[in-house]
Order: C-alpha cells, then sequence, then structure tokens
C-alpha cells in the first residue's frame, strides 16, 4: 500500500468519512460533499547504514474538502485535521508512521463553479517506506 | 595603535613593540554585526535566485501570475527572512491586472497546465532546502563576504629602539592578543 490508501483506510477507520465521501488522488464532480486526499513530492528519503534501499520516506500530502455549505466543508476538514495531526508513532496497514504534521491551520482555497467551498491542508508525513500496492 | 615595550631579555638592551593591537580588536569586535549583515545578503541572494526557479514552474496563460512574481521582506521578528511571493493587485510585482488567483494555481493539484505546474514556489523552496544546495550557496556567499570585508589589520612585531620598560614582561598571545603583564 502506499500513503494514500494507508491514510484513506485511518480517516475511515476514525469516522472522520465514510467511503462515499473519501476519495483519493482525485476529486469527482459529484457527490457536492467530499474529502480528497492528494500525496505530491516532498523530502529526501533517509538511508541508513547497510541498507540499500532508503527506510524512511517523507511525502507530502494534502487534504481537501469540499461541501455546498461552508460549515459542512469546515466540520469535515477539521475532523481530518485533527485525526491525521494525532498521528504519532502509529503503525497504519503494517507500516509505522513517525509522524504527520500540518504545515499550517485549514484554509479556504476556492469556491468552484457549483459556488461549493473548498478547504484544504497540507501535511508533511514522515513513515517507513511502503513497498508496492496490495 | 597600541604599543608595548619589552625589557632587557638576557644582556642585550632591546625594546619590542607590538602594534595594531587596537585594530585587531576592533575587527573581532566588528564580526557580529558583519556576520549578520552578510547573511542577510545571502539569504536575499538566495532568494532571488530562487524566485528565479519559480519563474520556470509558475503556470504561464496571461502572463499576470509569471508577472507578479517577486521577493519581499518577510517579517519574522528577529530572523532574516525573505518571501517569494505571487499575487496581488496590479503593481504588486511586474503584474499589470490583479492576480487574485495566485494561491488556488499554486494549490490546486487537479488543475492541468499546458506550461508549468502547482506548488511552482512550495517544490522548488523545499527541493532547494532538502537537497541541501540553498544551504552550500549560502555558506559560500557568507564565507566570501565575511573574508573580503574583515581584515585582522595583523599585530605588527617590530624591534626598535632602548627598552622601555625595565623588568617588565607583556604576554602576548596568538594573534596579538594581549594577555596580561608581570613585573619581575
Amino acid at each position: 500500500m502506499t500513503v494514500l490508501f494507508e491514510l484513506g483506510q485511518y480517516l475511515e477507520d476514525m469516522g472522520v468519512a465514510t467511503h462515499d465521501v473519501l476519495f483519493l488522488g482525485s476529486r469527482p464532480e459529484e457527490p457536492d460533499t467530499v474529502l480528497v486526499v492528494y500525496e505530491y513530492p516532498g523530502g529526501a528519503p533517509q538511508y541508513v547504514q547497510e541498507h540499500a534501499a532508503p527506510i524512511i520516506e517523507r511525502p507530502q500530502i494534502q487534504v481537501v474538502s469540499r461541501a455546498l455549505k461552508y460549515e459542512d466543508a469546515d466540520a469535515l476538514i477539521h475532523d481530518a485535521w485533527l485525526a491525521l495531526a494525532s498521528i504519532g508513532n502509529a503503525v497504519l496497514g503494517g507500516v509505522k508512521y513517525l509522524s504527520v504534521r500540518p504545515n499550517g491551520s485549514p484554509g479556504i482555497l476556492d469556491r468552484d463553479h457549483h459556488d461549493r467551498v473548498l478547504l484544504f491542508f497540507n501535511a508533511s508525513v514522515e513513515k517507513e517506506v511502503s513497498f508496492g500496492v496490495s | 595603535m597600541a604599543a608595548m615595550s619589552i625589557g632587557p631579555i638576557g644582556s642585550g638592551l632591546f625594546s619590542l613593540q607590538v602594534t595594531g593591537l587596537e585594530e585587531c580588536m576592533m575587527a573581532a569586535a566588528s564580526i557580529g554585526p558583519l556576520m549578520m549583515e552578510a547573511v542577510g545578503e545571502a539569504v536575499t541572494a538566495e532568494t532571488i535566485y530562487e524566485l528565479g526557479l519559480t519563474q520556470e514552474q509558475v503556470p504561464v496563460l496571461t502572463g499576470q501570475l509569471q508577472l507578479s512574481g517577486r521577493v519581499e521582506a518577510a517579517d519574522e521578528g528577529f530572523e532574516i527572512a525573505n518571501a517569494i511571493a505571487y499575487g496581488g493587485p496590479a503593481g504588486s510585482g511586474s503584474n499589470t491586472e490583479n492576480v487574485d488567483y495566485a494561491l488556488v494555481v499554486h494549490e490546486d493539484l487537479e488543475a492541468h497546465h499546458p506550461h508549468g505546474n502547482a506548488k511552482y514556489v512550495e517544490n522548488v523552496v523545499r527541493g532547494e532546502a532538502e537537497s541541501g544546495r540553498a544551504f552550500e550557496r549560502m555558506s559560500a556567499d557568507i564565507q566570501r563576504m565575511v573574508q573580503t570585508r574583515v581584515s585582522f589589520g595583523r599585530a605588527q612585531l617590530t624591534l626598535a629602539g632602548p627598552y622601555q620598560q625595565r623588568h617588565g614582561k607583556w604576554l602576548v598571545g596568538p594573534g596579538g592578543k594581549f594577555i596580561g603583564s608581570t613585573q619581575g
């Protein structure tokens, strides 16, 4: 699994978003209310002696909530923010996570062409390297 | 200029003058402000350089977003910091139109751009920092600036004239620093 699947499963397990609301890596036009987790390039990996492959990876994630009403998008993004920011020395999907650290509090990104509000935050992840997608 | 003499050593009569100590101490005292000045200039140079890198990644449609790119002083209290800024009213940078979409373009990971990409500032700043390239450039800049601007006025030792301090000895440490004196 990768960081998206591991964190997506975690958000579902924590009751932040259900399967029909949570999307990974893409934001569909429907439904109106969605929580999306993206991954984008992060920091350099960390190597340790006698291991050819990196041990620790540091991806960046972006979490976006969208809803017709500001309050709904706001509640969703803050639940996700708190759940993810609380990860520390945890095992998610069999992978060790050292930390997920938001770069700031959630803020407004935009209103789309349906006047739906989009809120977002970025976070830095530090975790054991995931190998492949199961 | 500082001058001091040393008394007879053995049977010879001579004086030893150490000059340039005050200049040396003044130069040493000036390193602090000079260092801060050098760090400030290095940070500014690095920010300007990285702004140039962001210009290669910023999406271009009308060109106004690209034109709005600029370096701003960041108010971070006592820290020396600059910011790469995009967007804002006409004239914020070289843009002639209002650019109120810089954040959306920067953060929208789903948007397709024929030229450029999202995270056009973050990717650059993070990449240059994580790779150590920014640190290496700034370190070299700071070292060069400090070396250029600080002259220690080398303390000079000269033997001249008859001794002035009978039975006295001054201790002069590395770099001409006066350590103390004894009277014998």
